[in-house]
C-alpha cells in the first residue's frame, strides 16, 4: 500500500449522524464517517446494506432525512449535486451511466464545460486535449467519436469513470462499484487510474465493492456497513476477522 | 462561428429568394406557411428532440404570441413590429411557468401536463368571447397593406433564417451538450455539474418564445385567429414533420416542416385521410431509422458524422 499525497491526518469529508429514510425503511442508519484527504476509502457490506444510499447522500440525489455532511469542513448535504460538483465532488453509478447519443469525447466534455466549472469551456481548445489525454489514459481514444451507446459494458464503465476525472477542482470521488461486470484487463486499468489520480493528483476515493482483491490492493482501510449502519472499520484484514461482520455477510 | 457557418444562411437566402418568381401566388403561399413551419418544427426540436422534454404545448405558444399581439395592436394600437415581440415574450413568459410545473416530471407525465395546459389555453380562448370573439374567430391585422404572398415570402423567409441561425448557435454551444446530456441521463448530468433546472427553463422559455413570435407573425399573415390552432392536430403536424425529417438534428424539422407541408397541399383533396396517411409514414420511417430522413441520409452517406454537426 502506496501513502498518499497530502497525507497529513487532515479530514476532507465528515458525515455525522447521516440516516436517510424511505418511508418505513431505514438504509442509512447514523451514520458517521471520517475520509482523510488523499485517501482510498473502501467501503463493504453485503447487498441491501445501504453503500449506494450513501453515495447518493454525499453526491446529493438524495437529501438526508437527518444528519449532516461536511466537506473540508463546510456543510454540503443542503446544496444541489452539480453545486457539488463544483466544489469537486464527481461520482459513477453502480448501473453506468453515459450519455448514450453523445459521443465518447463529448461525454468527457459535458462536465468539462458544465456550471459547475466556471468560464472553463472558453478554454474549448485546451479541454479538449485533456479529455484526450484522458480518454488515451484509460485506452478508449479510438473510440472518440463513437457514441457512447455502441460501447461494451466494460468500456462504458471506463468512460464513466473517466468522465469524472476532468472535473476540476477534484477533491473527491465516489465511486459506487467500479468493478461490477467488468474483465480483468479492464479491471487493471481502472486500478491503475485510481492509483495514479491518488498519487499524482492527491485525489480522495470512497470506493463501494464487492471485489476484496482490488479493495485489498487499493484500500488502506475499509469500513464495513450492515443495515445502514457502520459496524467496523479498520484494514480489510482487521475487518474481516470481527465476528459481527462475518455474522453480516453469513447471517445477511 | 466559422465562415463557412456564416455565408451559409446567406447562401441560403441567396437561392431561394428568386423562388416565388417561378411558384406562382398560391405555392407562395405555401412556401410562406412551409417556413411559418420551419420555425415552429425546429424550435420544439429544441425541446423534445435536443432536451427530450416531450412538450405538447407548443401550437398553444404560438398561438398565444398570436392573440397577444393581435390583441395588443387592436386595443392599444401599438405596432404590429411591437406586437409580435410581446407576443412573444408573453408565450416565453408562460413557457417559464410551464417549464417549472414540469421541472420533476418525466416523459408521460409532461406530456400529460403539457397537453391539458394546451386544452386548458383552447377552452379559454374559446369561452372569453368578449375579448377573443372566441370560436367566430378574430380578425387580426395584416402586417403589410396587402393580403398577397409575394411581399410576405422574404418576411418568412428571413424569419426562418434568423431563427434557424440563433437555434444553430445555441445547439452548438456549450448549451448544447447541457441539452443533449439532460436529455440522455438527467442525473448523471445533474452529477456531472450541469445545472439541470435551470437549462430546462431556458429551454422551454427559449422554445416558446420561437414559437411565440412565430406564431404571431403568422396571424399577421392570415389575418385571422382561432381557437382551431390550438387544436390538438395542429402539435401532431408539428411531431410528424419532425420525427419524419429526423428527431435530435439539426435539420430534420427543416427538412420536414418544409416537405410535409408541401405534401400537404398536394395531397389536399384527400382532406382528413393525409393524417392517417402522414401517422402511417411516422410509423414506416421509425421502424426504418429513429432519426427519420436524416438519419437514413446517415446511413446511406456514412461519411456524415454523428456529433453535433447536424
Ligand atoms: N429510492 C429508494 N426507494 C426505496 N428504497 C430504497 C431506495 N434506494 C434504496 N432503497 C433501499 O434501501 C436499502 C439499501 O439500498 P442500497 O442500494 O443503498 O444498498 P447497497 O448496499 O448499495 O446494495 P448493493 O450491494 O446490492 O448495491 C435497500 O433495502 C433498498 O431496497
Ligand atoms: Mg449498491
Amino acid at each position: 500500500m502506496e501513502t498518499s499525497l497530502a497525507d497529513n491526518g487532515e479530514r476532507i469529508l465528515e458525515t455525522r449522524d447521516l440516516t436517510k429514510t424511505f418511508g418505513g425503511l431505514t438504509a442509512v442508519n447514523g451514520l458517521s464517517l471520517n475520509i482523510e484527504r488523499g485517501e482510498i476509502r473502501g467501503i463493504i457490506g453485503p447487498n441491501g446494506s445501504g453503500k449506494t444510499t450513501l453515495i447518493n447522500l454525499i453526491s446529493g440525489i438524495y437529501r438526508a432525512s437527518s444528519g449532516a455532511i461536511y466537506l473540508d469542513g463546510a456543510r454540503i448535504d443542503r446544496l444541489k449535486p452539480n453545486v457539488r460538483t463544483s466544489m469537486g465532488i464527481i461520482r459513477t453509478f453502480q448501473i453506468p451511466k453515459v450519455f448514450r447519443n453523445m459521443t465518447v469525447l463529448e461525454n468527457m466534455l459535458v462536465p468539462a464545460f458544465s456550471d459547475s466549472q466556471g468560464d472553463r469551456y472558453k478554454y474549448g481548445r485546451e479541454v479538449i486535449q485533456e479529455a484526450e489525454d484522458l480518454l488515451r489514459f484509460v485506452q478508449l481514444y479510438h473510440m472518440r467519436d463513437e457514441l457512447a451507446k455502441t460501447l461494451s459494458g466494460g468500456q462504458i464503465m471506463l468512460l464513466q469513470i473517466a468522465r469524472g476525472f476532468i472535473v476540476n477542482p477534484l477533491k473527491l470521488y465516489l465511486m459506487d462499484e467500479p468493478f461490477a461486470g467488468v474483465n480483468p484487463q479492464i479491471k487493471g486499468v481502472i486500478m491503475e487510474s485510481i492509483k495514479e489520480m491518488n498519487r499524482e493528483k492527491g485525489v480522495t476515493f470512497i470506493i463501494v465493492s464487492h471485489e476484496m482483491p482490488a479493495i485489498r490492493r487499493l484500500c488502506g482501510r475499509v469500513s464495513v456497513m450492515h443495515e445502514g449502519r457502520r459496524i467496523a472499520e479498520g484494514s480489510l484484514e482487521e475487518v474481516a476477522n470481527i465476528p459481527a461482520v462475518i455474522d453480516a455477510y453469513i447471517g445477511g | 462561428m466559422s465562415i463557412k457557418a456564416t455565408l451559409f444562411p446567406i447562401f441560403m437566402y441567396a437561392i431561394l429568394a428568386p423562388l416565388p418568381l417561378v411558384s406562382g401566388e398560391y405555392y407562395t403561399h405555401v412556401l410562406n406557411i412551409s417556413f411559418y413551419y420551419v420555425v415552429m418544427a425546429a424550435s420544439w426540436n429544441l425541446i423534445a428532440g435536443y432536451t427530450g422534454q416531450f412538450s405538447l404545448a407548443h401550437h398553444a405558444f404560438a398561438a398565444m404570441g398570436g392573440y397577444t399581439s393581435a390583441l395588443l395592436v387592436i386595443h392599444y394600437k401599438i405596432p404590429i413590429l411591437l406586437g409580435i415581440p410581446c407576443g412573444g415574450i408573453l408565450a416565453g413568459a408562460f413557457g417559464y411557468f410551464l417549464g417549472t410545473l414540469c421541472l420533476r416530471m418525466r416523459a408521460i407525465y409532461l406530456g400529460l401536463s403539457t397537453w391539458a395546459f394546451s386544452e386548458s389555453f383552447r377552452i379559454t380562448l374559446s369561452m372569453s368571447y368578449k375579448l377573443t370573439r372566441g370560436d367566430l374567430g378574430l380578425s387580426t391585422p395584416r402586417l403589410l397593406e396587402t393580403a398577397k404572398a409575394f411581399p410576405y415570402y422574404y418576411i418568412f423567409l428571413l424569419l426562418a433564417i434568423v431563427c434557424l441561425c440563433i437555434m444553430y448557435k445555441i445547439v452548438h454551444s456549450r448549451i448544447g451538450y447541457y441539452m443533449r446530456s439532460i436529455r440522455d441521463d438527467e442525473e448523471a448530468a445533474l452529477t456531472m455539474g450541469v445545472d439541470t433546472v435551470k437549462w430546462k427553463r431556458f429551454v422551454f422559455v427559449t422554445s416558446s418564445l420561437f414559437a411565440g413570435i412565430a406564431g404571431a407573425f403568422h396571424a399577421h399573415y392570415i389575418g385571422l385567429l382561432s381557437p382551431v390552432s390550438v387544436d390538438f392536430n395542429e402539435m401532431a403536424i408539428l411531431l410528424i414533420m419532425v420525427i419524419t425529417g429526423g428527431l435530435r438534428t439539426f435539420a430534420g424539422p427543416i427538412i420536414g416542416a418544409i416537405s410535409i407541408e408541401i405534401l400537404s397541399e398536394l395531397l389536399r383533396e384527400y382532406g382528413e385521410i393525409r393524417m392517417v396517411l402522414f401517422a402511417l409514414m411516422v410509423i414506416v420511417i421509425m421502424r426504418v431509422n429513429r432519426d427519420g430522413i436524416v438519419g437514413i441520409g446517415r446511413t446511406v452517406l456514412p461519411r456524415i458524422r454523428y456529433s453535433t454537426t447536424y
